[in-house]
């Protein structure tokens, strides 16, 4: 996912690149423009200059004595080097009457010419007159007009240079800004949980945003619900399975006692002890569902020191031969769990070191502020392996005892989805157990919030 | 001690009311908390075993509205939700203790005599009295170092006047205590269970008071 294109970059590419080229497309087109102006002011200036030039050249060469000799006049400003205009009076036989300096005999046109012609970089009018007799031709080297498009268009061009990237700047501030809301409303929905469903803040946010807000926050209100609809359904699950097992069970207790027979006593003993097991595994399978549910996290830090006592209580008065020392780290324990996610987590791992410790030995439970507990008995040492397998569903270790092998299991799904958590270790490292001892199970809660 | 049964399941609360009435308890049994409030309001109970998901309300509810109105009875929930807040809301609304479904019945024989003794003011379970060495935990009576058997009702009877050695009770104290709405009762069963209970501890252990009743003696 973080490979995909961002969309701030890919807008601020198609925008900056959208807006560059309309500004090149439009500077461009004036460039053409302005090069067909330079050349008709231009062409203008020349034939005026043809127009004016023609009677005074025509009354300068009547009035002097021809002595066959191509008459020269000296600029006004005899300083310039390289005139712009040049001219050129020729009879009819193109000897050349008068000329201005700088001009070249070989770029003439033929005598008698009229109109625009070019020719060799330079752009020339001519004019007759007298039926033909004189002729008048203006040159302009091409040069010119090149140099006055070309000032021209750095004029025009200089400033868009400077102005596009200080555009592209601000279309990247501006989306910046407002994809900011984009950002927000993403952290906002990953920040949801499993266990948090509450609504996306969604003042503020534009419109076409707050219809995603909308959206999701309708798709949160149908989780919540069909959370609560599965709760409500292992609720009432445990309620129509324990009650049925607790009156057989019940029943067989009581025909145990009375019956009179011993045959029928030790039947009614095996009944008995057959529907403790399955009300055993009926609970395991409601914890497991209830662990994989996703009720497991809490919206809110929660007040777990009275589920830690009463779960320790209840598992003391169980099974009355093991000795559960509970020690609590602070005033009381807090974490973002649901109570009975934590009871049950807390209740599996005692009860897996219930069954599998060392039978008359203590049992450690440490519990610390934040919610994380460590489960710790005297047992012979596990392999890596075993180890790793015990956390799977339906595995035991290397025990000849009546468990579901759903204990750990549903541990490790409950430490999961609260977001932390379970690793079993044996030895117990630094344990007072005896060397190579012993076995521990820890839950760490997740710390980022 | 006589005790209110709240309890919709007939299989499991047949087979309750059998063990607690056989340790010597008389047990009224309903099935609903409207029939509930009816008993509560004419008997009084020494406990309350309470089911807590009943067809006309849930159990929690019912404790809450008890306590608010100033019934201080000893309450155990019977419980098949299996989830930690049900049972810390249980306890939040004014029960003394809980059993969840399924349950051992000796448990539930244990946790109910608790309760009595707690009841009782008298926590301690071993009562001395004279050569007598009365174990209300163990439910046993030693004279002498010598076990006395005694029936569910003759210890049900002794320990009420263990539990408080110096009331006068009277005739129907005594009744209500030993029998349920639903057992026929001898007009004379209570003199027949005294005279039996001095026959087995001694002739002064239970001293009559002509006309008032009867109020524990010396063996």
């Amino acid at each position: 996912m973080t490979n995909a294109p961002s969309l701030r970059h890919r807008l601020a590419i198609w925008i900056g690149g959208g807006v560059a080229a309309a500004w090149l497309a439009a500077a461009l087109w004036s460039l053409l423009a302005l090069s067909a102006s330079i050349d008709r002011d231009f062409d203008q200036g020349l034939k005026a200059a043809a127009e004016r030039l023609m009677p005074l050249a025509m009354v300068q060469i009547f009035e002097r004595d021809d002595d066959g000799t191509a008459q020269i006049i000296a600029q006004f400003d005899a300083t310039s080097t390289s005139p712009r205009l040049a001219y050129a009076v020729q009879d009819g036989s193109g000897r050349v009457l008068l000329a201005s300096r700088g001009y070249v005999a070989e770029t003439l046109p033929p005598p008698g010419t009229t109109g625009w012609s070019d020719d060799d970089g330079l752009r020339r009018y001519s004019l007759t007159a007298l039926g033909g007799q004189m002729t008048i031709t203006v040159l302009e080297p091409l040069a010119a007009r090149r140099s006055a498009l070309w000032s021209a268009s750095l004029r025009l061009l200089l400033p868009v240079a400077l102005v596009l990237p200080l555009c592209l700047l601000l279309i990247t501030a501006v989306l910046r800004r407002e994809l900011g809301a984009v950002a927000r409303l993403n952290d906002q929905i990953a920040q949801r949980g499993r266990g948090d469903l509450t609504p996306l803040e969604n003042a503020g946010v534009a419109r076409e945003l707050s219809g995603v807000a909308e959206a999701v926050n309708a798709l949160l209100d149908r989780l919540g619900q069909a959370l609560k609809a599965e709760r409500r359904f292992a609720a009432n699950a445990a309620h129509e399975l324990r009650t049925p097992i607790a009156a057989a069970l019940a029943q067989a207790q009581r025909l145990q006692q009375e019956a009179a027979d011993p045959g029928d006593a030790k039947r009614a003993t095996a009944i008995a002890e057959s529907l403790a097991r399955l009300a055993r595994l009926s609970e395991k399978l409601l914890q497991l569902s209830r662990a994989e549910g996703g009720a497991v996290r809490a919206t809110e830090n929660q007040d777990l020191t009275p589920v830690v006592r009463l779960v320790i209580d209840e598992l003391s008065r169980a099974k009355k031969g093991d000795r559960i020392s509970l020690a609590l780290s602070g005033d009381s324990v807090r974490a973002a769990i649901n109570p009975d996610a934590y009871a049950i987590l807390l209740r599996n791992l005692v009860e897996n070191a219930q069954r599998h410790g060392t039978p008359g030995t203590s049992i450690t439970v440490n519990v610390g502020p934040d919610g994380t507990l460590r489960v710790g008995n005297d047992a012979d040492p596990i392999d890596t392996d075993t180890l790793a397998k015990l956390k799977e569903p339906f595995q035991r270790g290397p025990t000849d005892s009546d468990g579901s092998g759903l204990g750990l299991s549903i541990a490790r799904a409950i430490a999961l989805a609260a977001g932390g958590q379970l690793t079993l270790t044996s030895p117990s490292p630094g344990s007072d157990r005896g060397p190579n001892r012993g076995f521990v199970a820890e839950f760490h809660p997740r710390t980022d919030r | 001690m006589r005790i209110l049964l709240v309890e919709d399941d007939t299989v499991l609360g047949a087979a309750v009311r059998d063990q607690i009435d056989g340790d010597g308890h008389p047990v009224d049994w309903v099935q609903r908390l409207d029939a509930a409030d009816d008993y509560l309001a004419v008997a009084r109970y020494g406990l309350i075993l309470l089911d807590l998901m009943l067809p006309d309300g849930l159990g929690v509810r019912f404790l809450r509205r008890i306590r608010g109105a100033g019934n201080a009875t000893p309450v155990i929930i019977l419980t098949a939700l299996d989830q930690i807040s049900d049972r810390i809301d249980g306890l939040n609304a004014g029960a003394d203790d809980y059993l969840v479904k399924p349950f051992d019945l000796s448990e539930l024989s244990a946790r109910v005599a608790a309760v009595a003794r707690r009841y009782a003011g008298n926590p301690n379970p071993v009562v001395r009295l004279g050569d007598l060495s009365i174990d209300l935990a163990a439910r046993q009576v030693q004279q002498d170092d010598r076990p006395v058997a005694l029936t569910a009702r003759e210890w049900t009877l002794f320990e009420a006047f263990v539990q408080q050695p110096a009331r006068l009770f009277s005739r129907a104290d005594l009744e209500e205590r030993l029998y349920s709405f639903d057992d026929e009762v001898d007009s004379n069963a209570i003199e027949a269970h005294i005279s039996r209970l001095r026959k087995k501890l001694g002739k002064g252990i239970i001293q009559t008071q002509r006309g008032l009743g009867y109020r524990l003696g010396n063996p």
